[in-house]
């Protein structure tokens, strides 16, 4: 249950935290998580696109289709002001569990 | 050349069925990624086959299009791969499994929670259970009988009354019946019942020979009747006992067939025993024996020929329609022999009296239910209120798990930040209510088999619900507590289910305490919950309130004489073999025997006793007016001065008004105004006799009736088996009861005695509704009141605990303490007032249902609608005070530091 749920609960933080700097489209975020991951972690059209569209349906991300000279248009998404402040609150889950793994485990090597 | 992405993806994911405009966004910014996925594939250094295999290939599209589906179209998602529902449902079980043990554990461990919830579940679903209990047993459940929904029962009116037959007008249409496939006739009456040891009263029915096998019910023991049984009249005395005698009576011994029993001082062969579920088809009476039709002479004395009269209305009939006939083809089919089932009047010379009476046919599933019409609106009204207690309870629970899950936010906002999803905590959360609710509707059930004994403890001792009548819980009453149960769990657990997996996990996880104020929506619910418990326990106690006052009013007739120190007891003497001669005597021989015991000032007999509802309805009738039905009674001499009812005019009856003497009558005023208005009554003529006295009006009847005429004659001149004894005395009490019953007893230690109490008891008897009404009103509206209080305390409370660090800051700032008094009190009040408010108009709109069921009292009665709130105000100013003086006590310095 809780594997499931730490899963999908770190996929979208790591979704919000790649367009948080700037507008990404969808290959570029699955590019970014697998290299960014040394291949841990990998996103598949499947999931990725329902993912992306759910988080948009929720207001914390906005796509736009951007057309650039001489390419065809793509989607953009970007950071929504609630996106950020649900990313932030996550962010501090995570520390928070990470901490307290740590305090628990001592998983970070000192 | 490339591959065309767009058509691949449109090709897979064409059963979406997507509006255009979002499949061609959909389509096209998934083409756009395969196409990149591609490319990366060719730089591989695969062959173009190859990369595009891969691509395609390596996706789970049938996953993708359920994923976008239920993005894109919630409301209608596809269905789903077979292999992902099996992977699913075995993840859901699992899940489910977990949920239950997580929320059985959650619970463990805030045992006072649990307990408070449990014990007002338990409450709720009890009370619910017992009156379902009831009311299914005694009006809603069918006869356990073959195809109880083919059978019909001939009434005279809507309201159920049985239309009574003469024996040869039942054979008539029984034998020429094209529409049912059988008609039964019975006729329910007492039995004295001997084994030789101890004689009893029971009651019983003489049952047409084909009463068994028409309803299609088996024998638990030996046999029911056989055709040559129900020929010949007085040829065989053969008798079946119910289950319940046969186990009560003869400890359920099997070699009871063919024993020997004595009914109505008639020796009878026991032949079977009926199943136990099988009470007779008088739908709130128990039939203990039943003896063939064809011995009706043995079993009534004095009613000799009866088989034989046409005019002799006695017998109630139940049909049972043929396949594919329905009861509206049947009551045309039969217009014709029914129209003649008068029922009549008749008096010595055969006159008959009456008009003859349409019989109407009406659903007989449930047997001849007329006995408990009364019964159906208080159960009815009971089954309301006690939905209402449960309401609260549920409100009460709610209450308490959202306070709960103030204190969980935390471990909730967890787990949505880490990924789950709002229907799971949902259902985590719903999980936990209904394990809640389980176990209260299991707590409930005890509750519900107490409440039922009790219940049925009390409507024994009036006569309302058979000796026995099983009050005990069965499948259908587990049923509807499981559905109960479950209902119960959704309705407590949803509501704060959904809005605590709404919590704001950012300022959760801060341990950020949401500001409290009257328009936040988590406490909006919450005081909403709270209105709702005081406006429903309102309605309750104000209802409770106007039966009470009705029960008042009632107890303060005057029924127009001296109830208290009069005594009665009442006995059947042709059920015990008496001819008309020794019964005379017994009644002459007794009352001296009664005069002489000490105490005793008067003496006297009456075949109807004062309160009781029997119908005993004769003609009037007077030269040159058509005869007139009025109310009979037949009393001894000294009647009136023994009930202490005085006399207008005349004189009561004498030892002189013998059988052989002039026919006398005494009437009360109502009957003297009726007939005779302005005219002087004594000497009167009527019924072929003379009017000797005038008696003040009492409520004979029962309380609540207006007065009727009545007609009073001497017993000597109209000789009746079934007496009440009826004994005036300085000093009633159980040492002359215990007299009475021992004197009964020197004289004929086989006669039954009943009925042995006083008539103030009587009296209380013939209020035993409104009684039963009021005191279970009452009980209900205090755990309604009991239960709002607790849920207006425990928001306060909450709202106190959230609330420290504000108040320290205000005393920190300069506020007294009586300044947090007032503002936790205002809060409480204003709830409070609220909910008043609303109870009070939907009382005014529900009480009007019960105006057939108060007396004296209007149902919107101006001091109970004004003391009732008042009173709940008054106790919800107490539930305030409480967590309000702890909200004023709060140390600033320790405020400052919570949190």
């Amino acid at each position: 249950m809780l594997d499931k749920e730490v899963k999908r609960g770190s996929t979208e933080m790591l979704i919000l935290a790649l367009v948080e700097d700037r507008p990404r489209h969808g290959y570029e975020i699955a590019k970014l998580i697998e290299e960014r991951s040394d291949g841990v972690l990998q996103f598949h059209v499947a999931s990725l696109y329902p993912l992306l569209y759910r988080l948009e349906k929720r207001a914390l991300i906005k796509g736009t289709w951007v057309e650039k000279a001489g390419q065809r248009r793509r989607r953009f998404y970007k950071l929504t002001a609630q996106g950020k402040k649900v990313l932030n609150d996550q962010r501090q889950t995570w520390a928070d569990f990470f901490a307290a793994l740590d305090r628990v485990a001592k998983i970070n090597p000192a | 050349m490339n591959p065309n992405w767009n058509h691949i993806v449109r090709d897979q994911l064409a059963a979406l069925r997507l509006p255009p405009e979002r499949e061609i966004e959909i389509v096209e910014e998934l083409a756009l990624h395969l196409e990149a996925l591609y490319e990366d594939a060719l730089a591989d250094g695969l062959s173009s086959a190859q990369a595009e295999a891969r691509v395609v290939q390596g996706y789970d599209w049938r996953l993708l299009e359920c994923e976008l589906s239920r993005v894109e179209r919630p409301w209608h998602p596809p269905a789903r791969p077979v292999e992902l529902l099996e992977q699913r449902r075995g993840l859901q079980m699992e899940g489910l499994w977990q949920d239950l043990r997580f929320g059985v554990r959650m619970l463990l461990k805030q045992p006072g929670f649990t307990s408070i919830a449990l014990i007002t579940l338990a409450l709720g679903i009890g009370a619910n259970t017992a009156i379902f209990t009831l009311l299914d047993k005694l009006l809603i459940r069918p006869l356990p009988v073959e195809r109880p929904e083919q059978l019909v029962t001939f009434v005279e009116d809507a309201s159920g009354t049985p239309a009574i037959f003469s024996y040869p007008l039942y054979s008539e249409l029984r034998n020429h019946n094209d529409v049912m496939t059988g008609v039964i006739a019975y006729f329910q009456q007492p039995f004295s019942l001997s084994d030789g040891t101890v004689t009893e009263r029971v009651t019983g029915q003489i049952v047409s020979g084909n009463y068994f096998s028409l309803l299609g019910v088996r024998p638990a023991l030996g046999r029911f009747f056989l055709p040559e049984e129900d020929r010949t009249p007085g040829t065989h005395p053969v008798a079946i006992i119910s289950h319940g005698l046969w186990q009560q009576r003869f400890g359920a011994d099997t070699s009871v067939i063919g024993k020997l029993i004595s009914l109505n001082a008639y020796r009878y062969t026991i032949i079977g025993v009926t199943p136990s579920e099988f009470t007779g088809t008088t739908r709130g009476t128990v039939s203990d024996v039943y003896v063939p039709m064809m011995m009706q002479a043995q079993t009534g004395p004095g009613r000799q020929g009866v088989l034989e009269n046409r005019n002799a209305g006695w017998l109630s009939l139940i049909g049972r329609l043929k396949p594919n006939i329905t009861r509206q083809q049947a009551q045309a089919a039969l217009a014709n022999p029914v129209a003649d089932a008068a029922k009549i009047f008749t008096d010595k010379s055969g006159e008959s009296l009456g008009d003859p009476t349409k019989v109407i046919l009406m659903d007989g599933s449930r047997g001849h239910t007329d006995r408990v019409k009364d019964l159906s609106l208080p159960l009815r009204l009971l089954m309301g209120v006690v939905g209402f207690v449960l309401l609260i309870a549920c409100a009460n629970v709610a209450n308490l798990l959202l306070a709960r899950a103030s204190v969980r936010r935390k471990e909730i906002a967890v787990r949505l930040a880490i990924g789950a999803s709002r229907w799971r905590i949902v259902r985590q959360l719903l999980t936990e209510s209904l394990i809640l609710a389980a176990v209260g509707g299991g707590a409930g059930l005890l509750v519900a088999g107490w409440f039922t004994r009790l219940l049925v403890g009390i409507q024994q001792q009036t006569n309302y619900v058979p000796r026995s009548f099983d009050g005990g819980l069965d499948a259908r009453t587990l049923a509807f507590t499981f559905g109960v149960s479950l209902l119960t769990g959704i309705v407590f657990g949803l509501a704060p289910a959904l809005q605590t997996s709404k919590t704001d996990f950012g300022s959760a996880l801060k341990e950020e305490v949401p500001k409290l104020n009257l328009g936040t929506r988590r406490l909006s619910l919450r005081n909403l919950l709270v209105v709702a418990q005081v406006a429903l326990s309102l309605v309750v106690l104000i209802s409770a309130g106007l039966f009470v006052k009705s029960l008042r009013a009632l107890q303060a007739i005057d029924p127009g004489f001296e109830p208290t120190k009069v005594v009665t007891a009442s006995f059947d003497l042709s059920r015990s073999g008496y001819s008309e001669a020794q019964g005379r005597q017994f009644a002459t021989e007794l009352t001296k025997r009664i005069a002489a015991l000490p105490g005793v000032e008067s003496v006297s007999f009456a075949r109807i006793p004062a309160f009781s509802d029997v119908p005993w309805v004769g003609p009037a009738i007077l030269e040159g007016v058509r005869p007139q039905p009025v109310n009979f009674n037949a009393i001894s001499p000294n009647y009136f001065q023994t009930l202490g009812l005085p006399l207008v005019q005349g004189r009561e009856f004498t030892l002189q008004d013998t059988a052989d003497a002039p026919r006398v009558f005494i009437v009360n005023e109502a009957m003297a105004h009726r007939f005779w208005p302005g005219q002087e009554v004594i000497g009167q003529r009527l019924n072929r006799g003379v009017i000797v006295g005038v008696v003040r009006n009492s409520k004979e009847k029962g309380l609540i009736e207006d007065t009727r005429p009545m007609l009073y004659e001497p017993l000597a001149q109209n000789y009746m088996p079934d007496l009440t004894l009826h004994v005036r005395t300085a000093t009633p009490s159980q040492t002359l009861l215990a007299a009475v019953r021992q004197t009964v007893q020197l004289l004929d230690a086989q006669l039954p005695v009943f009925n042995l109490q006083t008539l103030a008891q009587q009296k209380d008897g013939s209020l035993y509704i409104e009684r039963l009404a009021a005191t279970l009103l009452t009980l209900f509206g205090l755990l309604a009141l009991s239960l709002a209080a607790i849920g207006l305390y425990g928001v306060l409370s909450y709202v106190v605990i959230e609330r420290t660090r504000e108040m320290g800051i205000r005393l920190a700032l300069g506020a007294q303490p009586s300044d947090l008094l007032k503002l936790i009190i205002r809060q409480g009040m204003w709830l409070t007032l609220i909910g008043v408010a609303v109870g009070v108009a939907t009382a005014f709109a529900l009480t009007r249902l019960i105006k057939t069921l108060i007396f004296g009292v209007s149902t919107t009665d101006p001091l109970t609608f004004i003391l009732i709130p008042l009173l709940l105000i008054a106790v919800a100013l107490l539930a305030c005070w409480i967590p309000a003086r702890r909200a004023a006590r709060v140390d600033p310095l320790v405020a400052l530091r919570y949190e």
